[in-house]
């Protein structure tokens, strides 16, 4: 019975990571990962059959059509929310949306630096790109998943650990403040159904996530 | 999805959101792989260190900075305190420096737009941008048999003496076409050329020892304000301020006097200043005597064609102002005369200057401390130009570069032909915002095959490009500045790490001739490496150290020096004239063209149609079409406004903040009336800068129409940016 609980929250833990994943790549803006993020996806939802949490599987059922729409249009709608050289649409800075004056490496990026640190780790490259791009947190949450999982794994039992808790803590103190708010910024700019779609997928996905545990 | 593939997967890979090298997949919730983060390698600590700045805008102070940064992010900017001038302050726009840095709205990778103006842009890597410039280069070369129909508009968005690299990027490819003259102050410097025999001010710290002091058409409270510190101490020690311009100014609000006078008539009040000095022999004839050229071919056109009542006429100023101004300014000695920029933009621009720099000369304030002729000093710009100095390469085709004129851009690129112009190189400017008639401007970026733009920000310039290349700001990158006004030089040190994909325009001249020569072996001659630290090192020669008392340029690291010999402009009576002497009488300016002599050349007027002149002033907030863009500047005021005298106001019925169409027969604009008393009634004023985001800009009224003067010393003539006639109209 135990061990039947332990392997239902490492499979739950690995679909949240899996989704992660595919954001953290679609907010690197690599294609080429993306597609294997999808793919990724998909091949763990039939391995998976389907998940105990409804919300994950429509998720799950959503992800998996998401790359059908993606076209050259998708590619400039993304620049202009995420990129440049304009005046960005949606800022994939915290700092942006959270620093009075949406600045980037100021204080609220410094506070992610931090987190990161106390972890043991740091940005590639440091203050070549701010550490609070949205890339990199995911990127920092799929650290800790990743983490925990590995101790679980390792345990008889399957109960919360202090990656689980620092992602809890991360979520509640870097995501939840401005992600929410920078899908809002992606649904009110983007027209592209593939930026417009994510957004809706990531939004509903983080939104499952804060009240599955209860952030 | 084959098609899609072939869009997507080779462009969504260049459209890396973040720079990282290789991303590759997660790895399973087993087996994590790090792609942006990684572990901490060591412990750390984090550190706060000063670093010495300077800022290299296109501005009188050209500020000395010392920045902070804590951790590897610049968290402060000050004026060091080790300058003189820049006193430990900085201007509004300098604080914003920050801002400026850190606002993600930055350029920050090499982009490409697919349509021209068409904002869908898609990221490419620094080794494609630069594959598509040089092939098209070579293609250009090639078809044409030169690189002439290569043009390069570069100018002052940057005056950090490494950046002249960029012009030296383009001799290194061969014979191309360049946007030359500047702008700003043309007309002037040839005014003081012709006079003097190049333009050279006293140090502006010595306005202290003014006795006496006009600013004339110059609004240093907003556009240098580190001088005014030296204005308001010469008050405190007695001297006397008076302001002279259409618009009373922040700078006049603080003068004994203020005399606001009916634009481009200058020359009229200098001349009957003269003439009053002349009539009650009030001049300094022992000066005039030994020191000048041509006094008597001066007072004898003074007697016969210029009084003092004719001067009140033209210029709306009272005859007894003008009596008792010219009585005092020739009897408080020492008196010195600051000529603003603003004041030569005009069809008599030119001739304006001599008449006030012959003020000035006539009653013996050249040479003195406390005296002078101020508009500028080029001094201290005799650095070695090692970036800038390269050869070109051996049968690239053309006999010499070609010169168009830089102020009147649009045009000349159109008309260019045998060969025509097809590829332009923008950096350090943003034409299509500043330059006049903005709609042929435009029409001339449509006709290019390849329009490359460097740049901090995306503006009106950049969305008209083909490819935009991000540069580093002052902080990610090592250069070295002076100023044309004071005599201070400054180091500046490379205090942050490049953000993003940011390079420096040295940076992207080496690599792009690495791959010029990869394509084509010999095709330019551009260095391919080097140490950027370096390349400011060879940016010196002994004449500069000689002029600042240093042995080696790194002894700037302790702090920004100034210059030891040459404060106080022709104090050794020796002129670089062709007679050696001030010449009122300039056979020089005769060769251009021009009147031997400082004569008055008639104002244009208005007409019934367009019965207005708008002034397109400096604006406050902004260097020209910088700063504005940035959230501090936006905060305080976001939008344009046409600034008009109430009866103006009234007679269009126009209520204040009401929109109005301010037009003539090439453009019009649509912006909120200011009414306000502090314009004259025969004018209206938009103040000039570029608005993110936003279409206005005065620009599309404004002509290329020639200022007198310019042509001697800059290669072309200055611009008459305000002999811009409107009407306006409620909306």
């Amino acid at each position: 019975m135990l061990q039947n609980h332990k392997y239902k929250m490492l499979k739950e833990m690995e679909t949240r990571y899996y989704i992660y994943s595919l954001f953290k790549i679609y907010y690197q803006g690599d294609w080429q990962a993306i597609d294997k993020a999808l793919q990724a996806v998909n091949d763990h939802q039939d391995d998976n059959g389907q998940s105990a949490e409804p919300l994950i599987n429509g998720l799950l059922k959503k992800i998996s059509k998401i790359n059908l729409v993606m076209d050259e249009n998708s590619i400039y709608e993304y620049n202009k929310l995420f990129v440049g050289p304009g005046k960005l649409l949606a800022s994939p800075f915290e700092s942006s949306y959270r620093n009075q004056l949406g600045l980037v490496m100021q204080d609220e990026t410094v506070a992610v630096r931090n987190f990161y640190k106390k972890i043991g780790v740091e940005v590639k490259g440091k203050n070549g790109v701010p550490d609070d791009h949205l890339a990199l947190e995911l990127e920092f949450i799929c650290y800790l998943l990743a983490q925990a999982a590995k101790q679980i794994d390792k345990e008889q039992s399957a109960s919360p650990n202090e990656y689980l808790l620092l992602y809890k803590l991360f979520f509640v103190q870097h995501i939840k403040p401005w992600v929410y708010e920078h899908c809002n910024d992606v649904l009110l700019h983007g027209v592209n159904p593939f930026c417009h779609g994510m957004a809706e997928i990531f939004k509903e996905f983080l939104e499952g996530e804060e009240g599955q545990n209860a952030m | 999805m084959d098609k899609k593939y072939a869009i997507t997967r080779r462009s969504f890979l260049r459209n890396s959101a973040i720079t990282v090298a290789s991303i590759g997949l997660s790895g399973s919730i087993y087996e994590f792989l790090f792609s942006g983060l990684a572990p901490v390698t060591a412990a750390k600590i984090s550190d706060v260190k000063k670093f010495l700045n300077a800022c290299p805008r296109n501005c009188y102070d050209t500020c000395s900075i010392v920045s902070t940064v804590a951790d590897g992010i610049l968290t402060k900017v000050e004026g060091s305190t080790l300058s003189s001038y820049t006193r430990g302050k900085l201007c509004a726009k300098g604080y914003s420096y920050t801002r400026s840095i850190y606002s993600p709205d930055r350029i920050k990778y090499p982009m490409k737009q697919k349509v021209r103006g068409s904002g869908n842009w898609e990221r490419i890597s620094w080794d494609e941008a630069y594959t598509e410039i040089a092939q098209k280069i070579l293609q250009i070369k090639k078809e044409y048999g030169s690189t002439l129909p290569i043009c390069l508009n570069k100018y002052s968005g940057n005056f950090d003496i490494m950046h002249y690299g960029i012009e030296g990027m383009l001799t290194s490819i061969g014979n191309t076409t360049r946007a030359t003259g500047t702008p700003c102050w043309p007309a002037g410097i040839d005014a003081q050329t012709f006079d003097f025999g190049t333009t050279y001010c006293n140090d502006p710290e010595d306005i202290v020892n003014a006795k006496y002091l006009i600013i004339w058409g110059a609004n240093p409270a907003w556009c240098s304000v580190h001088s005014m510190y030296f204005v308001k101490e010469a008050q405190k020690r007695g001297c006397k301020l008076i302001v002279i311009d259409p618009i009373l100014t922040q700078t006049a609000s603080q003068a004994d006097l203020y005399i606001q006078i009916k634009p481009s008539t200058d020359g009229a009040l200098a001349l009957g200043m003269a003439r009053y000095i002349l009539d009650n022999e009030l001049y300094d004839g022992e000066w005039l005597a030994k020191n000048s050229k041509g006094a008597e071919e001066f007072f004898s056109y003074l007697q016969k064609n210029i009084t003092v009542e004719w001067a009140a006429q033209k210029t709306g100023i009272p005859r007894g102002v003008i009596e008792s101004m010219a009585r005092e300014y020739a009897t408080t000695k020492p008196a010195n005369i600051w000529i603003g920029y603003g004041m030569q933009r005009h069809t008599n621009g030119g001739q304006n200057v001599r008449a006030i720099d012959a003020l000035a000369a006539i009653t013996g304030n050249i040479g003195k401390s406390g005296g002078g002729a101020q508009y500028a000093q080029l001094q201290t710009w005799g650095f070695a130009y090692y970036a800038m100095m390269q050869k070109k390469p051996e049968n690239s085709g053309g006999k010499s570069d070609r010169l168009i004129n830089i102020n009147n851009f649009g045009a000349e690129v159109l008309n260019a032909n045998e060969p025509p112009i097809k590829m332009m190189w923008i950096a350090c400017r943003n034409p299509i915002s500043q330059d006049p008639e903005t709609a042929v401007v435009n029409k001339a970026f449509e006709a290019m095959d390849l329009v490359v733009t460097a740049d901090m920000y995306m503006n009106s310039t950049v969305e008209m490009s083909d490819i935009v290349l991000p540069v580093t700001t002052t902080f990610e990158t090592p250069g070295v500045n002076v100023s044309y006004w004071h005599y201070w030089l400054s180091l500046n040190e490379q205090a942050i790490t490049p953000m993003y994909e940011c390079k420096n325009d040295v940076t992207i001249a080496m690599e792009l001739s690495a791959k010029l020569n990869e394509l084509e072996q010999g095709s330019c001659t551009f260095p391919v490496s080097g140490d950027l630290e370096e390349w400011v090192g060879k940016e010196f020669n002994d004449a500069i150290y000689k002029q600042f008392g240093i042995q080696d340029w790194t002894e700037l690291k302790k702090g920004p020096i100034k210059a030891k010999t040459g404060l106080i402009a022709w104090q050794d009576g020796k002129f670089k004239t062709p007679s050696g002497k001030y010449e009122l009488w300039s056979d020089e300016a005769k060769k251009f063209g021009h009147f031997p002599l400082p004569v008055y050349t008639e104002e244009l007027q208005p007409n019934d149609e367009f019965p207005l002149r708008c002034i397109s002033a400096h604006w406050k907030l902004g260097i020209n079409s910088q700063f504005q863009n940035l959230d501090w500047m936006a905060a305080i005021n976001n939008e344009p406004c046409l600034e008009m005298h109430p009866i103006v106001a009234n007679k269009f019925g126009i209520k204040d903040k009401e929109p109005v169409k301010m037009y003539n027969d090439i453009g019009y604009i649509v912006l909120p009336a200011k009414i306000t008393e502090t314009v004259s009634p025969d004018i209206v004023v938009v103040y000039e800068a570029w608005y993110k985001g936003k279409k206005i800009n005065v620009n599309y009224t404004v002509k290329a129409i020639p200022a007198d003067m310019g042509k001697k010393a800059t290669g072309s003539p200055g611009m008459a940016f305000h002999d811009n006639f409107v009407a306006i109209k409620k909306v």
